[in-house]
């Protein structure tokens, strides 16, 4: 043990005329009386505490005499110098959503608080320290200081985000790691993260234990492709830590969070389960919430939001003197998602190829012939085929049932090597798939739907559609639902840049690119008369999955608790106290 | 506090002498009456006359009708000695005035009535305050003397003082011994003297609240007033209420000696007007017919 402050060691040379003050103070009040010989009566009876009293003075004397030397001992600033290696610190408090999860009746990030305090508090003067924050990106807070007020200020400030952490984030500590040298850097964390186990110049302090929640980690909704576009296909996937299957319900609302349009019960695993696709018919589009019934220990990802999106329909040009495309497409569609014009398409659907001059690059081909660079070669037509699907899940052809239907006017053709062969015929042509040449995209359908009667079946005017969505490219949309902490795509960020953005927690703030959606919920965006919504949640696994996650603290050593300072300085109150209540019953009886 | 010489004090003490009247012997003819015979004006009985009795008492009117010689009897007027032992030892300090009050109306009643009035302090030993004196002129003399008397001695010997009493040679009268009854040491025998050599007697305790009410607490010193001898205690709320409830067991020790000796008893509180005491423990104490 080394004294800070070995000075104030010299206040133990007053402890012999402090106890002489002590004794003069304990002497008793003389008092006289007529009735002495009666108190004498009185007191024979307690003759069994006589000892005790006899000693009292003296037992009342050593607890102050412990009680002056515990308050010098704090006055000259004991440590224990082995303990830590005492290097300065860079103290790292993990601000992610998950560290909201509640414990014993706080959250595990006012627990991380509390222990960044005591770290702190046991800083020597000599020491100094960073308080920094980590969530979607990592901050300084306090810069390199051994102001323990300034540290402490700058702890109570900080407060949990509702994003999830960015493991990205600690690379900026690396960038950094140069201004603090001989500096050990400490993470204050439950773990909850990605890549927690890789930070190997950063010792992990992890606070709260195992708890259990269960939460939405994915939600997807769009439109079906279905006859009436009017129904809603919801991708949903849940978390859970529960030891055992749970029985929840998850409910659907629309508009408004309690305008439930569905219930849904899910059974949920320990760990993640497996995602459940769901249908809603007569979806209307706008804000949509899933929710689960069961309260947990973690709130934020209980509920989530997404927006259904109608888009405007696609511009389809057809080359054709067949008027049954036109027929099928208008339809199909019923001028929701797709429309037929003569003029500046967005997809092409031609028969036999593509137009000289064509300067559409979304084209469905159907029919191949002759030469084109969507084909190496293209030969004549072979006999009656049956439908052999390669790839049943693409976006194509999963809504369709071609498998072994028989199809004609297939000729015999060689796909370029880019191609992404979808269906072929049972003697191996390519029959339906995908390629890119030129900066251009087609679909070539090598059939003809007008013999056997194919173009009456219902999976023509499907595979029409379906492809043509995925050639205009729903992915170029906007998501039903965005990551807390995540940036809107750039076509859209510079679309609003210099706009507003109204936030769910009804702030209006200038919109810039760099803007980060922090909270969840909707968010409306507004430019120029032009409005877009969007929605935020947290849908994180590492989150939803809290504190069960299998990282370990791995620090050293670190002085931290309360200080030794301040123990003595409390027990010497206690001390005291415990000597008042004697001297006391010694004045009142 | 009244002196015992302002004229309203004496008033009080003149309205209390109109309540006595008690039959007690003595030598001198005084305001109260005897059990015996003698040549009074209030006539008693008749008995046959003898050789040597005065023939001017014989009822010739009776002798005169039965032919037998009878003589009249008259209740014989005596003077009573009362005896007023005041404890004025240093544990009675505070009760001092009180004690003073009572012993002035008493001996004021006794002079009043022409009885023969002895007052006496009480301590380690016994100190004359009024000789033997008669009649009403002494009263006031009675009262200075009683108002000049401050407490004296370093302990109470209640034995030693009746010795001392005793030896005086002092006829049998009434004792009044006015005192709060603190005696370290034996008060009985004291008694027993007195009640051995025929006289009346009655104690009259004087008590305060104080005494039963120990206010203090903690670690204390306490010292005798009288002896000087001091212990260490702490009191505490037990130790007081056991003090209050040994202070009640001494006083009913006090109160039972005396019943067992067949000796009058009262206790007075400071609390309540001497006049009022003096009313009450002359009345049913038996010293007031």
């Amino acid at each position: 043990m080394i004294f800070l402050n070995p000075a104030a060691l010299w206040w133990l040379s007053l402890l012999i005329p402090l106890a002489a003050l002590y004794f003069l103070k304990v002497k008793p009040e003389r008092h006289q009386s007529a009735l002495l010989f009666l108190w004498e009566k009185v007191f024979q009876e307690k003759q069994s505490s006589t000892l005790f009293k006899r000693f009292r003075n003296w037992l009342s004397l050593l607890l102050l005499t412990l009680a002056f030397i515990a308050i010098v001992f704090a006055m000259a600033k004991p440590y224990f110098a082995g303990l830590s290696g005492r290097r300065n610190l860079i103290i790292i408090i993990d601000c992610s959503a998950s560290m909201n999860t509640l414990q014993g009746g706080e959250s595990i990030f006012e627990m991380a608080q509390q222990k960044a305090r005591n770290i702190i508090r046991n800083l020597l003067p000599s020491q100094r320290a960073v308080l920094a924050s980590v969530g979607t990106d990592m901050k300084i807070l306090v810069g390199a200081t051994s102001n323990k007020r300034e540290l402490l200020e700058g702890i109570s400030k900080l407060k949990p985000t509702q994003c999830a952490l960015n493991p990205e984030a600690f690379r900026f500590l690396k960038k950094r790691k140069d201004f603090y040298p001989d500096s050990r850097a400490l993470l204050l964390t439950d773990g909850c993260f990605i890549g927690a186990a890789s930070l190997r110049s950063i010792e992990i302090i992890k606070v709260g234990s195992k708890k259990n929640n269960a939460g939405i980690i994915g939600f997807d909704i769009v439109r079906l492709p279905s006859g009436n576009n009017s129904d809603a296909g919801i991708y949903i996937n849940c978390a859970s830590t529960y030891p055992d299957q749970i029985q929840v319900d998850l409910s659907l609302a629309c508009g408004t969070p309690g305008n439930v349009i569905k219930v849904f019960p899910l059974k949920l695993k320990k760990g993640v389960n497996r995602p459940q696709i769901l249908k809603v018919e007569n979806a209307p589009s706008g804000k949509w919430f899933a929710s689960l019934d069961k309260p947990q220990s973690l709130s934020i990802d209980n509920m989530t939001c997404a927006i259904l999106r109608d888009p405007p329909p696609v511009k389809v040009g057809i080359l054709s003197s067949n008027g049954i495309y036109s027929l099928l497409v208008g339809s199909y569609s019923q001028g929701k998602t797709m429309t037929v014009v003569s003029k500046s398409p967005e997809v092409l659907i031609c028969e036999g190829n593509e137009p000289e001059g064509n300067n559409v690059d979304k084209i469905i081909i159907i029919k191949p012939y002759g030469k084109s660079s969507f084909w190496n070669h293209c030969g004549s037509i072979v006999d009656l085929q049956t439908v052999d699907i390669d790839i049943a899940e693409h976006p194509v052809m999963k809504f369709l049932k071609m498998d072994n239907t028989e199809i004609e006017g297939v000729r015999q053709l060689t796909a370029p090597q880019n191609s992404n062969i979808i269906a072929k015929t049972n003697s191996g042509q390519p029959l339906i798939y995908k390629t890119t040449s030129q900066g251009k995209t087609a679909y070539v359908l090598n059939f003809d739907p007008m013999q056997g009667d194919f173009f009456l079946q219902v999976d023509f005017p499907v595979l029409l559609g379906t492809a043509v969505m995925d050639l205009y490219g729903r992915g170029a949309s906007l998501p039903p639902v965005f990551k807390t902490g995540s940036r809107l795509p750039s076509g859209t960020a510079t679309a609003f840049t210099g706009g507003t953005m109204l936030c769910p927690d009804n702030t209006v703030v200038a919109y810039e690119p760099d803007k980060k959606l922090k909270m969840p919920g909707f968010y409306t965006l507004k430019k120029n008369g032009r409005t877009l919504q969007i929605a935020a949640a947290l849908l994180s696994a590492p989150d939803t999955l809290v504190a069960s996650s299998k990282v370990e603290s791995t620090n050293k050593p670190v002085a931290s608790g309360i200080p030794v300072s301040l123990i003595l300085l409390v027990s010497a109150i206690l001390l005291i106290s415990l000597e008042e209540i004697l001297y006391n019953r010694r004045k009142a009886g | 506090m009244l002196k015992l010489t302002d004229p309203e004090f004496i008033r009080k003490l003149e309205m209390l002498s109109l309540l006595t009247r008690k039959v007690l012997g003595g030598t001198l003819k005084a305001d109260r009456k005897t059990l015996k015979k003698g040549s009074g004006t209030t006539f008693a009985d008749y008995t046959e006359y003898n050789f040597g009795d005065d023939y001017r008492s014989i009822d010739w009117n009776i002798y005169a009708r039965l032919e037998n010689l009878v003589i009249k009897l008259f209740e014989l007027e005596e003077d009573l000695h009362i005896y007023l032992l005041v404890d004025f030892s240093r544990s009675m300090l505070s009760k001092t005035v009180f004690a003073k009050q009572l012993a002035a109306a008493i001996g004021y009643i006794a002079l009043n009535n022409l009885d023969r009035l002895t007052v006496y302090g009480l301590a380690d030993h016994l100190q004359p305050i009024i000789r033997p004196s008669h009649g009403r002129s002494r009263v006031m003399p009675m009262l200075r003397a009683l108002e000049s008397t401050e407490c004296f001695g370093e302990d109470t010997d209640f034995e030693q003082c009746i010795k001392e009493f005793q030896s005086r040679g002092h006829r049998p009268g009434l004792c009044v011994v006015i005192s709060d009854f603190f005696v370290h040491g034996e008060f009985e025998k004291a008694l027993d003297y007195l009640v051995w050599n025929r006289h009346d007697l009655f104690c009259l305790q004087v008590s305060s609240p104080q005494d039963f009410k120990c206010e203090l607490r903690g670690d204390i010193e306490l010292q005798c007033v009288e002896t000087g001898e001091s212990k260490r205690v702490t009191i505490g709320p037990a130790e007081a209420a056991r003090f209050a409830e040994t202070v009640k067991e001494w006083n009913l020790k006090v109160q039972r000696s005396c019943e067992r000796r067949g000796i009058g008893f009262s206790s007075a509180s400071v609390t309540i007007p001497f006049e009022l005491i003096i009313q009450n423990i002359l009345r049913h104490g038996g010293l007031v017919t």
